[in-house]
């Protein structure tokens, strides 16, 4: 991939500490619109840390120092109002957490059509329209507006998060484990469909994951995580092809087992 | 739609719960150890001779089976008579509801002043959580819920009605005499609820549907929307008790300032052994505290859709 002069995000020397313990240090990163970077690594490798604080949602008690620019807006030393005009429609987040991610007091029509009017200015009738159209490219159908987020399933809500990222037109996408909490079958769809997702709308993606073989089928580019320290980064076929750290070598021949049951199924729907 | 379902469903449960509580409140005055025909005669000043007793027993038909008295009883309350006064053989009914109007003002001007304060103060802790405006609020809350209401009562008399003379000290006259009573009633409970509701919102701030829309860039005004009706679950169960409470427990404010409700009309009542005064209150009592739960179980599940899904199961 050819990369174009400016960046969309650009990190510099992101360190991440709390008053006791450096808990992310010296992380440096670009990425290109249209490209989609990995961060892999194990739990409590820093690597949910680095997403929130790409949103400015790091914990009270955590500090962070470096350089995170997102298209103009340095992230870190933003106001609050210029972060909240880069949120949502610049850049957001699948959460983790589907099942709580969505206040379960409101439908989620009324969640969808109150975001999109605040933050795409729109009157409540083209919000749920737009809201509509975009549950259909994840294919949910119109009626997900009038459940309530305890009516649907976990991967009806992460899918909900996409549409909801897809309406707002955000140029990037940070998906942090969006495939842990799913079956083998759930986890390959979701998968595949932001590949489609990257293919037909350009999304630029940072997918986040402590599985190799996932963020093989996705990655550009990788970033190797491990105690908070970035022990390997660079092309994804290359890493894949020769890694070169130890641990990244490790989990390359891990991911080896585990993603067999992927490769079956990839066959079967390429066949 | 399932709201409508939701408050028929409880309102059928409502009629077995009332018919209990008629019930309990015509029994309870019956184990009562005093006989009704010898206090109805010591109240007037006469000397209760046997034969005195037994005719007041035959006029007051205490003769009687228990469950035909009960059902007698029942029979005229359901008609909004409930007996007489032995004192003064006044309308029980008609005293009650000459006593209600100022008990409720009250109540409800310290309901208001509760809810109000209540949710500034947990708004503003929760803006400054951590900060000296809520640490001020908390140590605020924590004198406010040890101080007993009548010692509070007592303090402001001194200071605002004595001291300074700027309000009157008792009686109802005018509005600014409602004042000082409703402070006094409200003020342990505007503690218990600023605390209450503070808490839920500091917990609810966690939740990952908050970080998401912070994340998603909405404004504060719209997040701290979200929180704050993510949080009112726990103060509406506790409202459907206190709120009764503000009109049952207000024969001690009433007391000190000499305020003309129920509460004094019911001390006066136990003093005097007045037994259909005392029944009369217990069941207005025991009524209102079931029909305030229930509304406020009906506004737990306008807030809450969950709720009304598992009310119908």
């Amino acid at each position: 991939m050819k990369p174009t002069p400016t960046p969309l995000l650009s990190i510099t020397g992101l360190t991440i500490s709390s008053a006791r313990q450096c808990l992310v240090s010296e992380v440096s990163v670009t990425l290109h619109k249209g490209q989609c970077l990995g961060i892999v690594g194990e739990s409590g490798s820093g690597k949910t840390l680095i997403c929130r604080a790409l949103l400015g949602l790091l914990p009270a008690n955590l500090k962070a120092s470096g350089r995170i620019v997102f298209e103009q807006t340095e992230m870190l030393t933003a106001s609050l109002e210029e972060r909240r005009r880069v949120l949502g429609t610049g850049m957001s987040i699948i959460m983790q957490q589907a099942m709580t991610a969505f206040d379960p007091l409101y439908s989620l029509g009324e969640q969808f059509g109150e975001t999109l009017q605040e933050k795409l200015g729109l009157g409540r009738e083209k919000a749920l329209d737009l809201a509509k159209e975009s549950l259909g490219k994840v294919k949910l159908p119109p009626s997900v507006l009038n459940s309530y987020p305890h009516q649907l399933s976990g991967g009806m809500l992460q899918r909900c998060m996409i549409a909801l990222s897809l309406a707002l037109r955000s140029r990037l996408l940070v998906a942090d484990e969006p495939t842990t909490a799913l079956d083998a079958k759930t986890q390959y769809e979701v998968l595949q469909r932001f590949q489609r997702l990257r293919k037909h709308d350009g999304l630029t993606l940072i997918f986040v994951s402590h599985d190799l073989g996932a963020v093989q089928l996705l990655a550009d580019s990788l970033l190797v995580m491990r105690q908070g320290q970035c022990v390997e980064q660079g092309d994804a076929t290359t890493i894949f092809n020769a890694p070169r750290h130890a641990y990244t070598q490790y989990l390359v021949r891990t991911r080896l087992a585990l993603s067999q049951g992927f490769r079956r199924m990839l066959g079967a729907s390429h066949a | 739609m399932n709201i409508k379902r939701y408050i028929l469903r409880r309102l059928l449960g409502l009629a077995p719960l009332l018919l209990a509580i008629s019930f309990f409140s015509f029994v309870i005055i019956q184990l009562s150890p005093s006989d009704p025909a010898e206090v109805a005669i010591r109240v007037n000043a006469m000397t209760p001779t046997p034969e005195l007793i037994a005719e007041m027993r035959k006029e007051m038909g205490l003769d009687k089976p228990f469950f035909e008295r009960y059902l007698t009883w029942l029979g005229h309350a359901l008609h909004g008579d409930l007996g007489k006064r032995y004192v003064d053989g006044k309308s029980v009914s008609e005293e009650l509801l000459k006593a209600l109007p100022p008990t409720l003002l009250l109540a409800a001007t310290s309901a208001v002043l509760m809810l109000t304060c209540s949710i500034v103060a947990a708004f503003v802790a929760v803006l400054f959580e951590g900060r000296w405006p809520d640490l001020l609020l908390r140590a605020l809350i924590f004198l406010g819920t040890s101080v007993p209401a009548f010692w509070a009562g007592l303090l402001f008399i001194w200071l605002f009605a004595v001291h300074l003379d700027l309000l009157p000290t008792g009686g109802l006259e005018g509005p600014s005499s409602l004042i000082l009573p409703a402070i006094t009633l409200a003020l342990p409970y505007i503690s218990a609820y600023s605390r209450l509701l503070r808490n839920s919102m500091v917990k609810t701030t966690q939740e990952h549907f908050v970080l998401y829309a912070k994340a998603l860039g909405r404004s504060r005004k719209a997040i701290l929307r979200h929180i704050f009706r993510n949080s009112l679950q726990a103060t509406v169960t506790g409202l459907g008790m206190s709120l009764p409470k503000l009109v049952a427990g207000t024969f001690v404010v009433e007391c000190i300032f000499a305020w003309p409700g129920l509460g004094r009309l019911c001390v006066t009542a136990i003093f005097n052994r007045d037994f259909p005064v005392i029944q009369a209150y217990v069941l207005l009592m025991a009524v209102l505290f079931v029909v305030s739960n229930l509304c406020m179980d009906i506004c737990a599940a306008l807030v809450d859709p969950r709720l009304r899904e598992r009310g119908l199961q």
